[in-house]
């Protein structure tokens, strides 16, 4: 394999893990706030 | 007031991360030349290094946060809260971290993986950190298990000094500092330097936008599972008396 083939896998595997774990948190959140709205919209301590 | 400070941190912090990530791709893949030595493998390093930095910052977040907590007059449930979320990100860049230094060292040493002193305490890190998360889903009183949890994270962020002096304390496959090595001749070239700054910044933003998320998602988890048990507990108790719930 080539240089590049690395690279782009390394880079690849970055965007992979990084949009994963944000979709996972966003969705997550959004299906809870849809399952139970709290009274103040989700409150920050 | 925290809560302005924090959605208007999230507000600021999206648009800053991917306006930053899209300059590391710009800097990173195109702009900056291949290494004489290492050639286009060296671009491994804009994701590897910001990861790994990345990894230490939420560590550290976790152990200030754990200690937060354990002291008395700063005692707060969010601590506990920013503590978990922090070290869930760190195990996360850790994880990155691993797997890109692999994908970094086959081109580079021509292995995926060596028993070198900086390899082996990282997988160490993120071992400790995963058992810290385990920790963490064990069920328990809330305050027993902040307490308990608190004191694992200060016991494991004794491992992050080791792994980031293991390059100087043990002869290691792994390279030395290069950035801020006085002794190195010639130091970094100045678009590398730029393109490893872009990664650090974009991961960095990264890191304080997932760990406001992954905070606001904790705090709403709580929420739930102290509603869905107070519902629970009104309906047994409205079975046993026989008035509605």
């Amino acid at each position: 394999m080539t240089d590049a083939a690395y690279v782009l896998g390394g880079w690849a595997v970055t965007a992979v893990v990084l949009g994963t774990y944000t979709a996972r948190v966003v969705l997550r959140t959004r299906r809870l706030r849809r399952l139970d709205p709290p009274p103040d919209g989700g409150r920050v301590r | 007031m925290t809560r302005r400070l924090v959605e208007g941190g999230t507000k600021v912090l999206g648009p800053l991360t991917l306006l930053s990530m899209g300059l590391l791709v710009v800097v990173g893949l195109f702009t900056s030349p291949p290494d004489v030595l290492q050639r286009d493998a060296v671009r491994l390093m804009y994701v590897h290094v910001p990861a790994a930095w990345v990894a230490y910052l939420a560590f550290g977040v976790t152990t200030l946060a754990s200690a937060l907590y354990l002291w008395k007059r700063t005692r707060s449930v969010a601590w506990d809260t920013v503590a978990g979320a922090s070290a869930e990100l760190g195990v996360m860049f850790t994880g990155l971290t691993l797997v890109l230094g692999s994908l970094w060292g086959y081109p580079v040493w021509g292995v995926w993986w060596a028993w070198d002193a900086r390899l082996v305490s990282t997988a160490v890190l993120f071992f400790l950190y995963l058992g810290y998360l385990a920790l963490r889903r064990i069920p328990a009183d809330p305050e027993v298990r902040a307490r308990r949890c608190a004191l694992a994270a200060l016991f494991a962020f004794v491992d992050v000094p080791v792994v980031h002096f293991s390059v100087e304390w043990w002869r290691t496959l792994h390279q030395g500092a290069s950035v801020f090595n006085p002794e190195l001749d010639p130091t970094i070239e100045g678009s590398m330097a730029l393109a490893l700054l872009a990664g650090v910044a974009a991961f960095t933003f990264t890191y304080l936008y997932l760990l406001e998320r992954r905070y606001r998602l904790a705090v709403l988890e709580e929420d739930v599972d102290e509603r869905l048990l107070a519902a629970a507990i009104a309906e047994r108790r409205a079975e046993v008396t026989g008035a509605p719930a």
